[in-house]
């Protein structure tokens, strides 16, 4: 990983640390200059320890969540990583016929591209010799990676698709007969094969028979999945390409980190023989690096609302502590103590445990992203080439640490500042503090720099159309108006009701849609939008619950054993509205996220998992070699023995092409993308469904009748199309075309160019239609008839990929079985749609399962904060729960007053979160079926496993809650009423 | 308030078989050490005293001589280590902490030096909180509250919070809440001795006033030999023992 939101790890570890050592060095000179300040801070941490402890806790949640997307980021790019370096091995560049890059750049599951260019062998002495002189180069091997299938003659074992790798200038391959192969653990694993084994390798009409000499370990077979080695002049004979290689790979002398310098070299040198470099590692290296980024930003944009639950609950904490030693503070303060030595102080303590709760939220979050992990291998666990490897940088470490430590120390020092403030009489009486006249002028200030804020936004949105932008202004407007009520004497209930009801209003319903037509957003919106929704329904709720609760205890009040209980577990929470109101806020958002979440995936999974939109008409794919690609399927079926026509309805027959594409009419350079040529069965017979159309085109169907009848038309993919919403965190393809939004679900239609880098041939194609998010990845690219392209590109667009749709009462499952050994010899792969779906859906609900396992993290935050405060609140009204003793409150009605307490806190916000979860998903999902690609999702709540959860996470906050109860209801009576 | 103090030996007083016979409150030989683990605090040694049905009693002494510690165990708030204390004849060490919470609950009333009234509920609900306690219907709660506060003179403060009331106001509200369940028994740990002389008296005399029109029984913890004089007698301790009684004569 390079880059976490956007900036660069490196610099940004750098900078972290040098402000965490300059922080910690002021700190350290401050306390090293007034030692009795710090020793009078740090001493309540061994004063109690068992707080100390719960402190630690609730301050390590916010660093555990930020390292344990840093260290998931870590092992997806390490993963990734892995497997190019295990294809490539030392090899740094690879040099081959033209278009090399394109092709490399393609494979998403395509067939390949058909006639591939040999070079001559001879050609790696020479480009050895031309680079020599620049030091840069230290070897060049030719080499011929090749598809081809393997049966195992002993253990009957075949593999459709193996890599056949030769190079002659390896040590080991050097040591085989003509007759032997090498196999690498993987193919040895497919084929059950040990030594001495008989081995036929088959391309297309070609056949091998070679013993297994031996199971070795071989980096740089151009795959990391099953490969064959075989020493080169066998295998030249066995492809039919005497004194032939497909490619060179060249290994720097200062490895890939000397790759831009070589590419500077080897560029010239490989165009004057017509062929052409590409910096295959460094690229496979990025691409691991943004891969892991993009995990990395997954999980901390889904984490942001546990972080945000975690800042609230260290802002708590302090402000707790900073309550239960008012009067000593405000004693301290009236002896002469200065109020930059209470914020020392504060300091002081807070960095003790800050320090030591950032070490240990680091270890906690490198724990959990190893769970994360786990449960990671086993989404992928039918993806057989992906092995996912744990691996955690130092760097993480660092800066998981350094930000964990910051965040806290900020708002340690807010809250310290906060403390300070106070004033000296009400505080030793413990009395509320009075509004003072630099409050209000505060108070002014404050809004109206919020309501000037938030009209620039909120103007700079509507100009813009964006709703991130027009929401934030809206959210600081409201936000700023109240300080600004507040000042003009509006009661706190008005204010805060009307500012949050207005709140939640604006982020639930689509008010900027209605006012200002249809706005771009983006997943930005969910983190605002959940946040405002869930402080405006806080503020609401809090100022109002005297009434809500007046109620509550009006019907159960009604019960005589309860009412007394009721009575003192209702008055404490109103009393404290800002420690109930955050609390509740903090609980109520990881909630919100959590339904809004589970809600919203479990739709889109669903309407997903719906076979017929994912297979677009067709059973079963297949893909075959692209060095033996089968022309006609449909003879071929009827020619080869065990092969079954009768079970297929309809056989349709694709290409694919490696090109370079550009929309026409633009600035846009040429970009890698893939091209894929359809025959007439596929364009009469397939379902797919268009995200969007060409004016002209009144349906789905006369988009593909209009692609059959004529040439030169296409559809693309909906990645290469903006939109207005950006939900979405996967990396889109440079290739993109502009002129309209995928939400306008018409558009004229836009010319691109497409060009063979191999052979150089260029056409125009003319895009009609765009199609619809849920069709599957292997449908990503432009499709147009192969009759278009077949014209232009002659041999190199040779059908690789073939659709079947099964005749009435065929099994896919077998029909795919019978495919794949009967076209052995093609190296062909055949998969029932019904299997591959199934895959990728139980891959995506355990991804969608661990994304709301990393949000409930935050429900942890909500549970240590009910701690905290029960804690807290024992310790506070120890002296009361004497006189509830002294005047006939049992043990067990002081314990239920503590669990009711709380139980408000944890039902509310439950039931809030809830209910407000429900209605923006709902919003969400309406908003979706309106769209093209998504009419079949449905409004369907997974009540079972948030009834779970959240049953699970309230009895645990009973759990926090009943300890200090039970050991504040066992104090006898006297000795609580002597607690000062 | 004019009274005069007749002295006579304790061990007399508690020989007296009138007194015994009346006792709603009974310790005997009632022994409490404190052991803080570091040191060992004797605070009560074979304490034996009676309080009478309508009785109005004062524990007067120095500080640390036990007062405190003697109505905490009397009045069941704290544990005692030997002996036996009665209470309307029933011994509190044959009652579970439950019988003794609910006993309390009906039976009893306390006054505190520092009030100790909730701060988050207002005086009249701090005021009906034991009979909410005692299940007593919440209407007739609010009603005998305010009745409570009304005989202290502070029907009008009813809705306040305790930090909107005075010393003495908040005072006030701590007696009607004792006397809110119609108590056998109010325990009073120096009532006093957190108000001004003026307010002081006023609550001494409203105790008084409690005693003499609705038969309360006090037993007063107090330092203030003003307050003791308003008693009908006063117990006198040191060092955890009780060295001596006088019956104040008016």
């Amino acid at each position: 990983m390079t880059k976490i939101f956007g900036l660069p790890v490196a610099d940004l570890t750098v900078v972290l640390t040098v402000l965490l050592v300059l922080a910690l060095a002021g700190i350290t000179v401050l306390a090293l200059r007034n030692k009795v300040f710090f020793r009078l801070g740090i001493r309540s941490l061994t004063r109690r320890r068992g707080r100390t402890a719960l402190i630690v806790v609730g301050l390590m949640l916010g660093t555990t969540i930020i390292s344990a997307a840093l260290a998931t980021g870590d092992t997806m790019s390490h993963t990734i990583r892995s497997s190019a370096t295990a294809a490539l091995g030392q090899t740094d560049e690879v040099i081959g016929a033209k278009g090399i890059d394109a092709a490399l750049a393609s494979e998403n599951g395509g067939g390949g591209s058909t006639g591939w260019k040999y070079l001559p062998q001879g050609y790696a002495d020479r480009l050895a010799r031309e680079t020599r002189s620049s030091g840069l180069i230290k070897r060049v091997e030719p080499v011929i990676v090749e598809p081809v299938a393997v049966w195992n003659t002993t253990s009957r074992q075949s593999e459709a698709r193996v890599t056949l790798f030769s190079t002659p200038n390896d040590r080991r391959l050097g040591r085989l007969y003509a007759n032997e192969v090498y196999l690498n653990p993987k193919a040895a694993d497919k084929l059950d094969a040990k030594p001495g084994d008989i081995l036929q390798v088959l391309s297309g009409d070609r056949a091998a028979t070679a013993t297994v000499r031996a199971i070795i370990r071989y980096d740089g077979v151009g795959t990391d999945g099953a490969a064959v080695l075989m020493p080169l002049p066998a295998a030249q004979q066995f492809l039919g390409k005497p004194g032939l290689v497909k490619a060179l790979f060249v290994s720097n002398t200062a490895g890939v980190s000397g790759t831009d310098q070589a590419m500077r070299v080897l560029e010239p040198a490989a165009a004057r023989l017509g062929l052409e470099a590409d910096n295959t590692k460094q690229d496979a290296l990025e691409q691991a690096d943004a891969g892991g980024a993009m995990f990395m930003s997954f999980f901390t944009t889904f984490g942001s609302f546990s972080i945000a639950a975690g800042i609230l609950l260290i802002f708590l904490i302090f402000v707790m502590l900073a309550a239960e030693r008012r009067s000593e503070l405000g004693i301290a303060r009236a002896v002469g103590t200065r109020r930059k030595h209470l914020v020392q102080m504060f300091l002081y303590e807070g960095v003790a445990y800050d320090l030591l709760a950032a070490a240990v939220g680091v270890l906690l979050g490198v724990a959990v992203s190893y769970g994360m992990v786990l449960a990671m291998v086993g989404a992928f666990a039918s993806a057989e080439d992906v092995q996912i490897t744990y691996s955690v940088k130092p760097t993480t470490f660092l800066l998981g640490y350094a930000v964990g430590v910051l965040l806290t120390l900020i708002v340690v020092a807010f809250s310290a500042w906060r403390v300070s403030r106070m004033n000296i009489v009400t505080a030793i009486r413990n009395l509320p503090e009075p509004l003072e006249g630099r409050h209000r002028r505060r108070r002014w200030v404050l809004g109206a720099l919020g309501v000037l804020a938030g009209a620039a936004l909120a103007t700079a949105g509507v100009g813009g159309e964006d709703a991130v932008t027009l929401g934030l202004g809206v959210a600081l407007l409201i936000l700023g108006l109240v300080p600004i009520l507040r000042a003009l004497g509006v009661p706190d209930r008005g204010v805060y009701t009307g500012a949050g009801l207005a709140l939640v209003a604006w982020f639930v319903l689509p008010i900027g849609n209605w006012l200002f037509g249809e706005l771009k957003v983006n997943f930005s919106i969910f983190i605002l939008g959940g946040l405002m929704i869930v402080v405006g329904a806080s503020w609401a709720l809090m100022y109002n619950a005297d009434v809500l609760l007046g109620l509550l205890g009006s019907v159960a009040g009604r019960s005589k054993g309860l009412a007394p209980v009721l009575r003192m577990s209702m008055a404490y929470p109103l009393r404290s509205l800002f420690r109930t109101g955050v609390t509740l806020a903090m609980f109520t958002l990881v909630v919100f996220t959590l339904v809004v979440g589970a809600t919203t995936s479990g739709a889109f999974t669903n309407a997903f998992n719906d076979l017929n939109t994912f297979g677009g008409g067709f059973d079963v794919r297949a893909t075959t070699s692209p060095a033996q690609p089968i022309v006609n399927m449909r003879s071929a079926l009827t020619q080869t023995l065990g092969a079954r026509p009768r079970d297929f309805g309809v056989v349709s027959s694709e290409s694919s092409l490696p090109v370079k594409a550009r929309q026409l009419g633009t600035a846009a350079k040429e970009e890698s993308y893939t091209v894929y040529g359809a025959d007439t069965a596929f364009l009469s017979h397939t379902t797919y469904g268009l995200a969007a159309r060409a004016h002209e085109y009144g349906s789905d169907a006369a988009v593909w009748r209009a692609l059959r009848t004529r040439p030169d038309l296409a559809v693309v993919d909906s990645q290469v199309v903006p939109r207005k919403a950006n939900w979405g965190f996967a990396m889109l393809p440079k290739f993109q075309i502009h002129g309209f939004y995928l939400e306008d679900r018409t558009f004229d239609p836009v010319h691109v160019s497409i060009r063979d880098p191999q052979t150089g041939k260029r056409m125009k194609l003319t895009v009609i239609g765009v199609l619809s998010d849920s069709a599957p990845q292997f449908m990503y690219g432009i499709w147009t008839s192969q009759r278009s392209l077949r014209p232009v590109f002659g041999d190199r667009v040779l059908p690789t990929i073939h659709l079947f749709a099964t005749a009435p009462g065929v099994d896919p499952k077998a029909a795919a079985r019978t495919l794949e050994s009967s076209f052995v010899g093609s190296g062909m792969q055949a998969d029932a749609h019904e299997d591959t779906l199934h895959d990728l859906v139980a891959a995506n609900v355990t991804i969608n399962r661990l994304v709301m396992g990393f949000m409930g993290l935050g429900l942890i935050v909500g549970v240590a904060a009910l701690g905290v405060i029960s804690a807290r609140a024992v310790v506070e009204r120890r002296q009361h729960i004497g006189v509830l003793r002294a005047i006939g409150f049992s043990k067990r009605m002081v314990q239920l007053i503590f669990v009711l307490e709380s139980s408000f806190v944890a039902l509310t916000a439950i039931a809030v979160g809830t209910v407000l979860g429900l209605v923006v998903a709902h919003q969400v999902i309406s908003d979706s079926q309106s769209t093209p690609s998504w009419q079949n999702l449905s409004f369907d709540v997974p009540w079972l496993s948030l009834g779970v959860i959240f049953l699970a996470v309230y009895l645990v906050a009973l759990a926090t809650t009943l300890l200090p109860a039970v050991r504040a209801s066992r104090i006898y009576p006297a000795e609580a009423l002597r607690y000062q | 308030m004019t009274a005069t103090v007749a002295t006579r030996p304790a061990r007399e007083a508690r020989a007296e078989p009138g007194i015994a016979a009346e006792a709603i409150v009974e310790a005997r030989a009632v022994d409490k050490l404190y052991d803080t683990g570091k040191v060992q605090v004797h605070a009560l040694r074979g304490v034996s005293f009676s309080v009478s049905r309508g009785e109005m009693v004062a524990i007067m002494g120095p500080s640390g001589s036990g007062k405190t510690t003697l109505l905490n165990c009397l009045s069941g708030l704290d544990r005692i280590d030997t002996g036996e204390v009665l209470i309307e004849g029933v011994a509190l060490s044959a009652l579970s902490d439950e019988a003794r919470t609910d006993y309390r609950a009906r039976r009893m009333g306390f006054v505190f030096q520092f009030y100790n009234l909730i701060p988050v509920l207002s005086a009249v609900e701090n005021v009906e909180l034991p009979l909410l306690v005692a299940r007593v219907p919440a209407r007739e709660a609010r009603r005998k509250a305010l009745a409570a506060l009304d005989l202290v003179g502070l029907g009008e403060r009813a809705a306040h919070v305790p930090d909107e009331l005075s010393g003495g106001q908040r005072q006030r509200v701590t007696i009607a809440r004792a006397l809110v369940n119609d108590p056998a028994i109010v325990w009073a740990d120096e009532p006093t001795g957190d108000l001004d002389s003026e307010n002081a008296e006023e609550i001494v005399a409203l105790m008084r006033r409690l005693n003499r029109e609705q038969g309360l029984t006090f037993l007063i913890v107090t330092h203030d030999i003003s307050v003791g004089r308003a008693t009908d007698r006063i117990v006198r301790m040191v060092d955890g023992e009780i060295v001596g009684e006088e019956r104040v004569a008016r």
